[in-house]
């Protein structure tokens, strides 16, 4: 056989088998075979293709999340004042770490680290790189420079991971408001913010809340009138030589704060630093809400409102006020010599304490309390700060009838100066109770507890005190400034009261003819030095203040003095009209 | 007929082959555009925020006043006070001269204001402050 058969190979093939078998049906049954082999061939050679193809075309990518697009997101919601000036803010920042196993001169690393973050000691942390454990936290967090400066060392074994700084623009200015946060949970590359006091801390599950992120919290506050106010506390607290000052503002129409300001204070970017000495005087404690102080005198005003509330006197009835006032072994008296018998409206006006005990007596117990109670003065203050729930007013253990007469003229009930505020704020907005709030818009207040009456009336009683009483330094012409002093001996911590330390209040409302904002200012342990004899009533120290105070504050709210009389020299002619 | 619908098949395969491989490298060449952009939006945004942050801190009232009270030989700069506040009725206009008197009333009619005339203006021993109110005409 030759190769020349081969080419014919089917046919000689089936030649042969036809002529061995002798027939042509066998064929299709070979052509089948061949369909099957060929098809088969041409399944694998085009799947082997299409991969191919496709390998070529796409190179795998790993799934990922769209990169970037979260990254400026914050991780914790801003906070702002009513005007939208930033509180809090969020500062991209690192953390530093080491890997001690992989450092070769501990003691060079240690150096050069504790050069570039002053509040770290070289010896320290020696002992911590050489510790031998593969993980040790350096800093955290540190700012883009001392990253910056750290690369430059160029040491193996320090790394960063990413952090995210909580910044308060306004530092001490708001301190007691915003708080401050603390690092929860942490890794290397994040770490959670936790609030840890103030509006940070009571708003917490807010500010980190993923869906409200992009929605700053727009606090109550106006930062300048606060800032303001502040700079006015601590001239004050200066020259007074106080030990701690403070100040609330609210408008009396929504319960807004619009500034809340409590001496000392601390700069809420710093790291708490530690304190020994007593609570009250930590910077960190918050005196305008944590502070429950006896504020004397301002109370009087509240128990006439009362008095005249419950319709047992009017402003003109005349109460015995000559004689002190006995009751079992008590005596309550009055500091100066008093006319025998007094208006209601004298009696707040010249403070009395005999008269102001006497209203408490005719109002009743029982009434008097259910006043305070509805006023609030039986809860912790509903205010937006994590502190304010844990100071609730210290009331008498057992009110008694001597109870009621003590806490008449302010004594005997320790309430935080916000507590006094609202009040004022009550009878200042009509009588409806005001709610304390840090939130911008407020509420609008539904629940009575004076008549508008007595709310008039009480606005004019304590004109009355700014006209001719103990508020006379804050007759600024044209902002019709109302309000009560209080001078209250400080409670001595095993019982009993000092001699020389005072807190001196002034409560004010302006203007009292279509009242607008209540303003409470305290003073701790103040004296006016510069007469023959140390002074420590709140007329002359609590009231200079609050006078310096409302001419700084008044003009930044955009209110305009009131036209006293027309100038010297001047006759007015009416123009258009007839 | 055959061989040329192959043929030209073929072409349409071949061209929608190339076609294809342009179009897949350029969606990726672009989806890596992407990325760099959104990395790059994330930046600015990171930047604008910390530009805000820096803002912020800047403009503290604490930090402005600091800044108010070292420079303030030149500034001249004073707190806002009630003093600054005034009537308009209490400015004094210039004096009326003799001469079409209703005309110069009129404006202040129209917008119902109280004007004040001085009663006894002393011959001009000071400059008056000479802006006029709004709508005010001499002729």
């Amino acid at each position: 056989m030759s190769d020349f058969a081969a080419p014919p190979f089917r046919q000689a093939h089936g030649r042969a088998q036809s002529a061995s078998r002798g027939g042509a049906a066998t064929r299709p049954r070979d052509d089948w075979r061949l369909i099957v082999v060929m098809l088969a061939l041409l399944l694998v050679y085009t799947a082997v293709g299409v991969r191919m193809g496709l390998m070529a075309l796409n190179e795998p990518v790993e799934p990922q999340l769209a990169r970037g697009a979260g990254m400026a997101t914050p991780v914790r919601g801003e906070i702002v004042d009513r005007n939208g000036n930033l509180l809090a803010a969020n500062l991209p920042a690192f953390s530093l770490y080491a890997h001690p196993r992989e450092i070769k001169d501990a003691a060079a690393v240690a150096r050069d680290l504790a050069a570039i973050f002053p509040d770290m000691s070289a010896e320290q942390l020696i002992k911590r790189l050489s510790r031998g454990s593969r993980f040790v936290w350096i800093k955290r967090p540190i700012t883009p420079r001392q990253r910056q400066r750290v690369l430059d060392l160029g040491y193996p074994g320090l790394k960063f991971g990413s952090r995210t700084m909580r910044i308060y623009p306004a530092g001490r200015t708001v301190a007691h408001i915003v708080g401050n946060v603390r690092a929860g949970n942490e890794d290397v590359r994040f770490a959670e913010l936790v609030g840890a006091g103030g509006v940070e801390g009571y708003f917490d599950e807010r500010l980190r809340d993923p869906a409200r992120l992009g929605a700053p919290l727009e606090l109550s506050i106006d930062l300048t009138v606060q800032a303001a106010l502040r700079d006015v506390l601590a001239a004050g607290m200066a020259q007074f030589t106080a030990k701690g000052a403070m100040g609330v503002l609210m408008d009396v129409r929504t319960g807004e704060l619009l500034a809340l300001v409590s001496l000392p204070d601390f700069d809420p970017n710093r790291a708490p630093e530690p304190f020994n000495g007593p609570p009250e005087f930590n910077p960190r404690f918050n005196r305008t809400v944590q502070g429950r102080y006896e504020l004397g005198s301002t109370f009087k005003v509240l128990t006439a409102a009362f008095a005249l509330e419950s319709g047992v006197v009017g402003p003109e009835t005349l109460i015995e006020t000559g004689s002190a006032l006995t009751y079992g072994r008590y005596r309550i008296r009055d500091m100066h010599r008093m006319p025998p018998e007094m208006t209601v409206t004298d009696i707040v006006v010249r403070s009395s304490n005999v008269g102001a005990a006497r209203l408490a007596l005719r109002v009743g117990t029982p009434r008097l309390k259910d006043y305070f109670k509805r006023l609030g003065f039986f809860e912790p203050l509903p205010l937006e700060l994590a502190e304010a729930e844990h100071a609730p007013p210290l009331l008498p253990p057992k009110w008694t009838d001597l109870s009621s007469m003590t806490i008449s003229f302010g004594h005997g009930i320790a309430v935080s100066p916000v507590h006094l505020a609202a009040a004022f704020a009550t009878l200042a907005g009509g009588g409806k109770r005001v709610l304390p709030t840090l939130i911008k818009g407020g509420a609008e207040p539904t629940e009575r507890v004076f008549s508008p009456e007595t709310a008039r009336t009480m606005m004019r009683i304590i004109r009355e005190v700014v006209r001719r009483g103990t508020g006379r330094r804050t007759n600024l012409p044209g902002y019709e400034v109302g309000g009560k002093t209080g001078t209250a001996d400080k409670v001595r911590p095993g019982g009993g009261y000092y001699k020389s330390r005072v807190i001196a209040t002034f409560a004010s409302v302006f203007p009292t003819s279509n009242p607008r904002y209540a303003l409470v200012i305290s003073l701790d342990e103040p004296v006016d030095l510069s007469g023959p004899k140390p002074k420590r009533e709140a007329s002359r120290t609590a009231v200079p203040v609050t006078a310096a105070a409302i001419r700084r504050i008044a003009p930044l709210l955009g209110m305009r003095p009131l036209p006293v009389s027309a100038p010297a020299g001047l006759a007015t002619v009416a123009a258009g009209g007839q | 007929m055959t061989r040329l619908g192959f043929a030209l098949s073929m072409i349409a395969v071949v061209a929608t082959a190339a076609w294809a491989y342009h179009v897949n490298y350029r969606t990726k060449t672009t989806l890596g555009q992407v990325d760099r952009l959104r990395s790059q939006i994330a930046a600015e945004r990171e930047a604008v925020e910390v530009l805000r942050v820096e803002w912020a801190y800047l403009n503290a009232p604490a930090r402005l006043a600091r800044l108010v009270a070292q420079h303030n030989d030149r500034l001249g700069l004073e707190p806002m006070g009630p003093q600054q506040f005034d009537e308009v009725a209490a400015i004094p206009f210039p004096p009326r001269t003799p001469g079409p008197a209703p005309d110069d009333v009129a404006p202040a009619r129209e917008a119902e204001m109280v004007v004040v005339i001085s009663e006894s203006v002393p011959p001009v021993s000071r400059p008056i402050p000479m802006p006029r109110p709004a709508g005010w005409r001499s002729e």
